[in-house]
């Protein structure tokens, strides 16, 4: 393993490399801290640019913005009381309060330091069980592989904070949409209409940045409001030891959680935050101090929302199953640079895997840079009016689409999806098992009927040896991980936050 | 304060709209997988995919329109100069729309059909221009000079240094 490692840095700490790892990372800040645009509209933003990368470098350029989204978020939620992206929603509760009593610099400083220090925990979790893990997986076929899929669809549904009512039809509705397009198997067009553009079904990119992107900068346009943050001195970010001796156990137990709730499929890095937060508050000796600036309500959930990276990518990498939407971004930059993701990926691509474990210690240690003595940097980006923000992001975006094909109708595409997802997103309607389900439902169709050929049209046979017990496992770890997050009363405090 | 532009659509209203529409484009769906191949039991074919979930989603968007049926209506109906309704609990009212928001999604249709044709530098000044006079209290000299100074920049960044091809359109030197 150490060999490996060591490949993986020569390839990581390479100029090209650690100069994308600087640019995801700086990027993933910046939306991050944004509010109205979220890691997912990052990384779906900048993947058309990857294509004329190695698939080792546009990895690591997109892995940056999703940790490094992680890093970012905290800043706008301290300063401003707006959460930068999901992930970030709890750190307002007490993170603003701080900065409202004059410990911002503190506050950001547990937030960089305990994202650091989630993040690496993350990231040696990764190395040491994903490669075990493709080992198991190897032994599978088919056959658990669509079980597996089935299972983190039917999981996303059920711990959704949504009626499950709605996300099943957000499920099934990107299921059909992935359905479109050639059938895989026999070559037979599907919902294709005769369009020539439509054998291989609607362009992700458009789809995602619609859903995302665009809606996300639609709905923010209802409220055009220029913010003025909390700006915190140098000298103010030095912590005193009264907090640094709060906020380390946190920092530990937000580690764990955070890196457990990783592998949850939907919105594991939401869901580790306030089941993070309801420990932290539970263990305090003092927990009336919640919602009123307690230092452990920021080190806690700032820390699990990055250690839930490592143990994202963990199904992504070793199962080729993304787990959460901006993983299947991954994927999708993967898959075109012709690279399937799954138990293989180690063996067949093992530049890929190392090469991205050696860019996440280094890109860790960039973002803690970045984000604690050089926030004031990004500071200055939260001043930009959003009248002017929003048009050049929204540049951006026909640009990324536009880059894709080299065809202008992928960005009437993307507009009648950033329309859809606004009216969703309006109605209360969570476009992201939709677009999980676009990314699956093709694989795990093609597994599904696979696995019936190899067992000679024996149904009963797809939940016999390796299946079953995959099936199983999961079932009682994730069934066991939502005992939890109920208990400490996730759902209804996503439901207040939602209201 | 209300938005110009925009409408007041409460919470059952729209979920019963979407969840019309889930139904049509289901059963729309299931439609049309019936006439595709269905294969044998134990090698199904294309069109087994496509109807079993068209049928699911046929089924829970029927759950979903009986779901908004059964939400208690809107407790007030919302005079028009009202400020903006808090999206909160179910029998709430929300605001859809906004005039910045329709501008832009017009803008941007008319920036993907008009790409090839008239090339990115002018559709970008255009498009810019349309925005960030919309969108800010920037006077029309100010709009136009930025957005002439934001596609440069564009094209210099995308195109110059990260080699994405977009077209020239008319400026395009034969």
């Amino acid at each position: 393993m150490i060999d490996y490692l060591l490949a993986g840095f020569s390839l990581a700490l390479r100029p090209d490399n650690l100069f994308y790892c600087f640019i995801g990372c700086v990027w993933g800040t910046v939306v991050g801290m944004l509010p109205g645009l979220g890691p997912l509209a990052g990384l779906t933003l900048l993947l058309p640019l990857t294509f004329n990368l190695e698939p080792a470098s546009a990895v690591i350029m997109l892995a940056g913005i999703f940790y490094g989204a992680m890093y970012g978020g905290s800043t706008t939620s301290i300063l401003l009381r707006i959460p930068g992206e999901a992930a970030s929603v709890i750190t307002c509760i007490d993170g603003y309060e701080m900065a409202r009593q004059g410990r911002a610099g503190p506050a950001l400083v547990v937030a960089g330091v305990g994202s650091f220090i989630g993040g690496t925990v993350s990231v040696i979790g990764l190395m040491l069980f994903a490669p075990a893990l493709a080992g198991v997986m190897l032994q599978v076929g088919p056959a658990a592989e669509c079980v597996l899929m089935i299972f983190a669809l039917l999981v996303m549904s059920l711990i959704s904070s949504g009626p499950w009512l709605k996300t099943a039809a957000m499920i099934l509705l990107g299921l059909l949409i992935g359905t479109m397009g050639l059938d895989p198997i026999t070559a037979y067009p599907r919902f294709t209409f005769g369009q020539i553009e439509l054998s291989d079904g609607v362009n992700f990119i458009s789809m995602a940045l619609g859903l995302f992107g665009l809606s996300e900068l639609l709905l923010n346009l209802e409220n055009i409001a220029d913010v003025k943050p909390i700006s915190p001195t140098f000298r103010s970010l030095i912590p005193r030891w009264p907090d640094i001796r709060a906020a380390a156990p946190a920092v530990g137990r937000g580690s764990i959680v955070g890196f457990l709730f990783g592998f949850v499929p939907g919105i594991s890095h939401v869901i580790s935050t306030f089941v993070s937060y309801a420990l932290e508050k539970r263990l305090s000796a003092h927990p009336e101090q919640f919602g009123k600036g307690a230092i452990a309500g920021v080190a806690g959930p700032e820390t699990a929302n990055n250690a839930t990276t490592g143990s994202a990518l963990i199904p992504l990498l070793v199962l080729g199953i993304p787990a959460i939407p901006a993983t299947a971004i991954l994927l999708s930059a993967l898959m075109i640079h012709g690279v399937q993701p799954g138990p293989e990926l180690i063996s067949k691509n093992p530049e890929i895997f190392w090469g991205l474990i050696a860019s996440m210690y280094i890109g860790n240690l960039v973002l803690l840079v970045l984000n604690i003595p050089m926030v004031g940097l990004f500071v200055n980006l939260l001043r930009t009016p959003y009248a002017y923000l929003a048009p050049s992001v929204m540049l951006i975006c026909v640009i990324g689409v536009y880059s894709v094909g080299a065809n202008s109708s992928e960005v009437l595409v993307m507009v009648v999806f950033g329309l859809i997802g606004y009216l969703l997103r309006k109605f209360r309607f969570d476009a992201a098992p939709l677009l999980l389900a676009v990314v699956l439902g093709d694989r795990m169709e093609v597994s599904f009927r696979r696995a019936l050929i190899i067992s000679d049209g024996d149904y009963w046979g797809l939940l016999r040896g390796g299946a079953s017990k995959v099936f199983l496992i999961a079932l009682v770890f994730l069934l066991a991980l939502q005992g939890v997050a109920w208990m400490m009363g996730y759902r209804k405090r996503m439901a207040d936050e939602a209201s | 304060m209300k938005s110009p532009g925009g409408f007041v659509v409460s919470m059952r209203r729209g979920e019963l709209a979407v969840a019309l529409v889930l139904l049509a484009v289901s059963a729309g769906a299931l439609a049309l997988a019936t006439g595709m191949p269905a294969g044998t039991i134990a090698e199904p074919g294309p069109g087994v995919f496509p109807l079993g979930i068209s049928a699911c989603l046929l089924a829970v968007s029927l759950g979903l329109v009986v779901r908004a049926l059964l939400l208690p209506p809107a407790a007030n109906t919302l005079p028009a100069d009202s400020p903006a309704p808090e999206s909160g609990d179910e029998a709430s009212e929300v605001l859809v729309g906004h005039r910045l928001i329709w501008i832009s999604l017009a803008s941007l249709a008319l920036f993907g059909l008009l790409l090839e044709p008239l090339g990115f530098p002018i559709c970008a000044a255009l498009f810019m221009t349309t925005l960030l006079r919309s969108f800010s209290k920037l006077g029309w000299l100010r709009s136009i000079l930025g957005a002439i100074a934001a596609a440069a920049i564009a094209w210099f960044f995308f195109v110059q240094l990260l080699g994405v091809n977009l077209p020239l359109g008319i400026l395009q030197l034969n």
